[in-house]
């Protein structure tokens, strides 16, 4: 591996809140790695160090083989960073903001690439608040690659972004790459690291919780999949009883969970989960909402921490003394066992 | 100074895009010198040493006009900028934070002296105000007075916690400021205690600087005005300097 940035024993603590605790990864030359975790996980802080922004309390970070704080300078020139909050002024043009941006570097890209790159060209002239919030995005990436950096970090990109725009950020975090640029990107969505990422460092309380491919890391689950479905009408509880017991003999199946109505059976192999809905309508059992869900990262995160992922965050204050987490799933999760 | 050329020009564009700024330094002070000349003329006065209003007044709005860039403009453009992550975007690229600051310092600079000039010159030609002093030296105390409350300003960004505090603390400043500066009213008639919290004043020595300047009065009666002004100049140079930051 060519490590394009090293992070070694990185700590950072902001009065008692620990922001990122003995965090270490490195990230190979073209890849997209991807920092994620929920709101408040330190995801944004561990950005910041390797940007410089924020002096690390302890621990090494290096960018492009360059110290970011002692050789600032040296690094920005070139790194490309889209930072969550940084607005523009509101009556700075497009195409000004760009040639701005531009004229800071001293190997400077054309801004007019840099804008039809985006899909940007044909609104130079427009107002920074004239934009969508899809635009305004774009816009930051532009003024990320406008000096054709080696190295683009871009902190929560698409959050706030309604699905298209979101999809049109992905296509052009993947043109990034295809150009040869190495991606560090934070998120708090599973699915966008899912997609993008080639290896994920899921970060949990300012630490690493897993750090490996996305489909190494839903292996390491043990490839469960779950059918989850909801019966419907009122029930024999005695009958009930007696076919899940029957689902549960069935070849494959590991578990079978019950919350109120609803069912969660976790299977494992080819075939079973086809098997399982079989037995349930040869049983004449209504059912409804039926989904056959693989693992996700939410899940690695969940077997990893113990929480679920709590899409808004999970709760900063809650102490989690070693190994007794706090039960903050969502009600209807069921619990691993 | 990488950027400077290109963040100067858009700093000016955008200084000039701003309504309220452009009113109160470009707009404001040329309407309050036609209104004065509308109004009372620009007839000598023999009290004042044969001097017309407008003769008296122009050196009083212009030191005003710098008062108002330094407790407005300057900390709401750069507190703005704060609060809204401009400055934190700027400080991941290359460049250098005294690079942003000449810049804006440049811009400032340039639209207070426009003011001035804007002020000058429909004072004398529309109203014939004249006031014998040299050119240059009334060039180098409008320079000294901007100078000092543009300082002034980022000493105020520096203290201050965001932009929505400016308009509270300018305005908490600027009513005794003007009352006190002895350009509304003649501070010989007001009663010794005033005279003597008008020497803690910089708008006071603003205005008696470039006034004794316009009017070409020995550099004895400037001194100390002029060095209460370098004072105040250094004192809020070092302080914001000190002070200074990207982030709040």
């Amino acid at each position: 591996m060519d490590p394009v940035v090293t992070v070694e024993g990185l700590r950072k603590a902001y009065g008692d809140v620990t922001a990122a605790a003995d965090v270490t990864f490195e990230v190979a030359r073209g890849e997209v790695f991807g920092i994620v975790g929920p709101n408040g996980a330190g995801k944004t802080t561990i950005l910041e160090c390797v940007t410089g922004l924020r002096r690390p309390d302890a621990g090494r970070v290096r960018v492009l083989g360059l110290d970011p704080q002692r050789d600032r300078y040296a690094v920005r020139e070139r790194i490309g960073v889209q930072l969550q909050a940084a607005a523009l002024p509101d009556a700075l043009r497009v195409g000004e903001a760009v040639a701005l941006f531009a004229s800071f570097y001293p190997r400077a890209g054309d801004p007019a690439e840099a804008l039809r790159r985006v899909g940007l060209d044909d609104r130079r002239g427009a107002r920074v608040s004239d934009l969508s919030g899809g635009q305004r995005q774009r816009l930051f990436i532009a003024l990320a690659l406008v000096h054709e950096p080696e190295v683009v970090l871009l902190d929560e990109l698409t959050t706030g972004l309604d699905p298209q725009a979101r999809r049109d950020a992905w296509a052009l975090v993947r043109e990034i790459r295809d150009r040869g640029a190495t991606v560090i990107l934070t998120t708090h969505f599973m699915e966008e690291a899912e997609r993008l990422c080639d290896r994920v460092a899921i970060v949990d309380h300012g630490r690493v919780v897993a750090l490996d491919t996305v489909g190494r890391l839903i292996a390491g689950l043990g490839e469960e999949r779950r059918v989850a479905f909801v019966h419907e009408g009122a029930f024999d509880e005695a009958r009930v009883r007696g076919l899940l017991g029957r689902v549960r003999g069935l070849p494959g199946v590991v578990r079978v969970e019950r919350l109120g109505d609803r069912v969660i059976v976790s299977v494992r192999g080819v075939g079973t989960a086809g098997r399982v809905t079989t037995a349930l309508e040869e049983a004449g059992v209504a059912f409804d909402e039926l989904r056959v869900e693989r693992p996700t990262l939410e899940d690695v995160f969940l077997a990893r921490t113990g929480s679920a992922w709590s899409g808004g965050g999970a709760p900063r204050d809650a102490a989690r003394p070693g190994g007794g987490a706090p039960d903050r799933r969502p009600a209807g999760r069921p619990r691993r066992p | 100074m990488r950027g400077f050329r290109s963040l100067a020009w858009v700093l000016a564009k955008l200084a000039l895009r701003e309504p309220l700024a452009v009113f109160f330094t470009l707009i404001l002070p040329v309407g309050l010198v036609a209104l004065f000349g509308l109004a009372f003329g620009n007839v000598p006065i023999p009290l004042q040493e044969g001097r017309g209003t407008l003769d008296h007044q122009l050196p009083a709005i212009a030191a005003w006009v710098f008062a108002m860039t330094g407790l407005f403009t300057v900390p709401t453009a750069l507190l703005g900028r704060r609060d809204a992550g401009t400055l934190r975007r700027f400080q991941v690229t290359p460049l250098r934070p005294a690079t942003y600051l000449a810049a804006d310092v440049v811009v400032h600079l340039g639209q207070a002296l426009l003011g001035l000039a804007l002020l000058f010159a429909v004072g004398a030609w529309a109203f014939g105000a004249r006031g014998g002093g040299s050119p240059l030296v009334v060039v180098g105390a409008a320079l000294l007075d901007v100078a000092a409350f543009l300082a002034f300003g980022y000493a105020l960004a520096a203290l201050l916690p965001n932009a929505r505090a400016v308009p509270v603390v300018g305005n908490v400043l600027a009513v005794p400021m003007l009352f006190l500066s002895g350009a509304t009213a003649p501070l010989e008639v007001m009663p010794a205690a005033v005279q003597r919290a008008a020497q803690l004043n910089p708008l006071y020595h603003a205005v008696t600087l470039l006034r004794g300047a316009w009017f070409g009065e020995p550099w004895s009666a400037l001194v100390a005005s002029a060095a209460v002004i370098v004072g105040l100049l250094v004192v809020a140079a070092a302080f914001a300097a000190w002070r200074f930051r990207w982030e709040a």
